[in-house]
């Protein structure tokens, strides 16, 4: 099978591997990260998948919930056989979305300042502004 | 012996509990925790990112003011109670250690600050109760044990993941367990204790946090743990907060306290902890039947 890759795509895939420091084509898909990620459940695509989708250059993987859902746990990263540091991949793939201003979290909305009055402790706000904000 | 000490933002709010605790606990085990007279936010997750630097500088001067403490105390540790500062510090401390250049850079660029030289330790709380004082030492100063209490040390992700800062085994941990043995606690085993808690997914997707606890909750229920004993402020807060919910949904039959280990070893360790007690009424509660602590 011959697969033919977009400029963007191409860019996309040169982008992360930029940002987050990774060979993305060490992953060969055995899936591990997606049966270890605690909360996998919440994701729209599986994180084994989302690699697969830059490998192949697919933009769709752009439009995917993810990388917002880790939560940067490294569960991945510590049982992945071929050493391929997933949470780098994500937070690249984060990055790809904030540099191009495109933010997760609207600091400024209605839901979220609701959050700061509640009695959240201050790591996980900052920890979710620092993830979902450029 | 005396430690630089950085508390974190956390610990002077909803972990105020936990740094109470443990610097009574430092005491009661003949060490000082000195909290550095000037400290800023850790930088709260470690930037994975190969290219971005700023997002290192606050936990870099946080280093420069461990690097100045420590030569007034003559020691090179830093010592932090909240996992997730530990997890900073130590991360960006290793980059320095890995990347000479990067530390020169930075150095380069703090102009008004002296220079960070990279030979800090980090290390946190209970490594410094398990390595310098030891389990061993810890039981001899029990005044009372707690036996007939069942616990669950749960570890959570950051005092062991990435391996490159773990300070205990990365999936069978044992010395929070070797701790509240020496404390005389029964410990259970709980395959979740390196479980993630869903951390800072509480603000933007609290369902994915009440899917973690409810694994994480529901094994220790099983398994009978009286409470669940976290060194994290984060964990301590999605475990306690994520119960809540999902007792009300009726997911879970009971709800299991949730208390940080400092707390624990200030019950056991305190003479006339009588006191102390009366805001732990679940534990002598549960106790009273086993003919309590």
């Amino acid at each position: 099978m011959v697969f033919t890759v977009s400029e963007k795509g191409l860019e996309l895939r040169k982008t992360v591997e930029e940002i987050s420091g990774e060979n993305i084509f060490k992953c060969y898909q055995c899936g591990k990260c997606s049966a270890t990620c605690p909360v996998v459940d919440s994701m729209d695509m599986a994180p084994n998948k989302v690699i697969r989708l830059v490998q192949t250059g697919d933009m769709e993987v752009l439009n995917q919930n993810t990388f917002w859902v880790c939560a940067a746990c490294f569960t991945c990263s510590a049982r992945c056989p071929r050493s391929v540091d997933i949470a780098k991949i994500m937070e690249g793939l984060r990055n790809v979305k904030l540099r191009n201003k495109q933010d997760f979290i609207n600091i400024y909305s209605k839901e979220f300042i609701e959050k700061l009055i509640e009695e959240i402790p201050q790591m996980a706000i900052v920890s979710a502004i620092k993830k979902g904000v450029w | 012996m005396d430690y630089p000490y950085y508390p974190g933002c956390t610990l002077k709010t909803t972990g105020k509990k936990d740094e109470e605790a443990a610097l009574e606990v430092a005491k009661l085990l003949g060490f000082e925790l000195k909290e550095l007279p000037t400290w800023t936010c850790c930088g709260v997750v470690y930037n994975l990112t190969s290219d971005v630097m700023a997002d290192h500088l606050s936990a870099t001067r946080t280093l420069i003011r461990a690097q100045e403490m420590g030569r007034e105390l003559k020691t090179n540790k830093l010592v932090t109670l909240c996992s997730m500062c530990y997890n900073v510090l130590k991360q960006v401390n290793l980059m320095y250690k890995n990347n000479p250049d990067k530390l020169k850079n930075i150095n380069l660029f703090l102009d008004n600050e002296e220079d960070y030289l990279g030979n800090i330790e980090v290390m946190h709380f209970l490594e410094i109760l398990y390595n310098d004082i030891g389990p061993e030492k810890i039981k001899e100063k029990v005044k009372t044990s707690l036996k007939n209490l069942k616990v669950d040390p749960y570890y959570g992700c950051m005092l062991l993941r990435p391996k490159t800062i773990a300070f205990d085994d990365q999936d069978s941990p044992h010395i929070m367990g070797d701790i509240l043995s020496a404390l005389g606690a029964t410990v259970i085993e709980n395959p979740m204790t390196v479980e993630c808690c869903g951390a800072h997914q509480i603000i933007t997707n609290k369902g994915a946090v009440l899917d973690c606890v409810e694994r994480i909750v529901s094994i220790s229920q099983k398994k009978g743990a009286d409470v669940i004993v976290t060194p994290c402020p984060l964990c301590q807060y999605n475990l306690t907060t994520a119960q809540k919910t999902l007792f009300e949904k009726g997911k879970i039959n009971r709800k299991t306290p949730v208390i940080y280990l400092s707390e624990l070893m200030k019950i056991s360790l305190t003479e006339s902890n009588q006191d102390y007690l009366k805001d732990y009424i679940f534990i002598k509660d549960k106790l009273d039947e086993r003919g309590g602590l």
